[in-house]
């Protein structure tokens, strides 16, 4: 075959072939930016918390999510991996209450009290194998906290044990949404000495309560009930 | 004239294929992205040399226009897509797309087009002399 001919097939060759791969790239791609396009506010937001994603395209689909909640300098990263072969569909699960939680036990006392301004930036990064890297990036400003919502102790009663002590009974309630199902702690500082840590874990709706019987000196008749969730502990004075 | 004419409808189509229908369907599309300022003289010197090479059909010479016009197009190419990596700002989403590989594969076939026809064009030349 005359050499120049063999080249010209070639070049016609490597024409065809391009175009193959640019039609079902591009294909792949208007595809997945359509469907990241559609929810990336939404995730933003915090309106959704489960996303299907079905890879319509023609490439396999590698999609990095990035949830970063930024408080007063502090970022809270927490990112998803999928793997999405053609044809195949995947739910991504990112429940906002999941991303908050696990963001604010992190800046926990930044936020534990008061309502401090958030950055929530979400980063999706799909990766059609291997031509095609798409990154979409939206941020949205927000407010987040309190997180402790309601803390209250109670005293139930007293009576006398003797001419110099009496005994108290309190109830601690403390109520903290997005701190569901998470584990605390708590001791009683009784006539300045302290108790043993007694654990507990907030119940679904994040609720905290419990009842304490202690003694107390007739002096004093103050009671000190130290709360620790994570790496804050909160020190409340009850006057008995 | 005839020849003068079919050169002029090449370049014409070239330039419609590869520059107008790409920018109308892009404001139509409502995609946030615009070609560089310099895609359009490249545009049209590829246009022009598409034509010149339609001219000079079966001559010689046609080799080292086609030649020029591959090359050209790759940088056309190179150009309209920003190197391969793209960014688009969508109301409040902004998107990169990264498609170095993919303009690589594009441009292959162009550049092989230009070794190819600058290869045949100097062949023929050196045989002529």
């Amino acid at each position: 075959m005359d050499p120049w001919k063999a080249g010209r097939y070639v070049i016609l060759l490597s024409r065809l072939c391009s175009i193959i791969i640019l039609v079902i790239t591009i294909y792949s791609g208007a595809v997945i930016l359509s469907d990241i396009y559609g929810v990336l506010p939404s995730i933003t937001e915090g309106k959704v918390t489960s996303i299907p994603l079905k890879n319509r395209g023609f490439l396999p689909l590698t999609v990095d999510i990035k949830v970063t909640i930024g408080v007063k300098g502090n970022e809270v990263p927490i990112e998803k991996h999928y793997e999405v072969p053609p044809g195949v569909s995947t739910r991504i699960e990112i429940k906002p209450e999941d991303v908050m939680r696990e963001a604010l036990l992190s800046i926990l006392e930044d936020v534990a009290y008061d309502k401090v301004q958030a950055n929530v930036h979400v980063s999706v990064l799909a990766f059609l194998e291997p031509f095609i890297t798409l990154t979409a990036e939206a941020e949205r400003s927000t407010y987040v906290g309190p997180l402790i919502t309601k803390q209250q102790v109670i005293v139930e009663g007293i009576e006398p044990v003797n001419l110099t002590h009496v005994k108290a009974k309190l109830r601690v309630s403390i109520v903290a949404p997005l701190l569901a199902d998470t584990r605390w702690k708590y001791r009683l500082w009784v006539n300045g000495n302290p108790t043993e840590w007694s654990e507990l874990k907030a119940n679904e709706r994040g609720e905290v309560d419990f009842v304490e019987e202690v003694i107390l000196s007739v002096d004093t008749r103050s009671v000190k009930v130290e709360v620790c969730i994570e790496n804050l502990c909160k020190v409340i004075n009850v006057g008995v | 004239m005839k020849k003068v004419l079919l050169s002029l409808a090449r370049a014409a189509l070239d330039f419609l294929v590869i520059y107008l229908i790409p920018t109308v369907l892009l404001s139509s599309l409502s995609i946030p992205y615009q070609f560089s300022a310099t895609a359009f003289p490249i545009a049209i010197i590829v246009a022009a040399l598409g034509g010149v090479s339609m001219y000079l059909k079966g001559k010689t010479s046609c080799f080292a226009a086609n030649g020029l016009r591959s090359a050209f197009f790759s940088l056309y190419l190179f150009v309209v897509l920003s190197g391969g990596v793209i960014t688009l700002a969508m109301k409040s989403v902004l998107v990169t797309i990264n498609m170095l590989p993919l303009l690589i594969v594009i441009i292959f076939p162009e550049l092989l087009n230009t070794v190819y026809n600058f290869a045949r064009w100097l062949v023929l030349t050196r045989k002529k002399e």
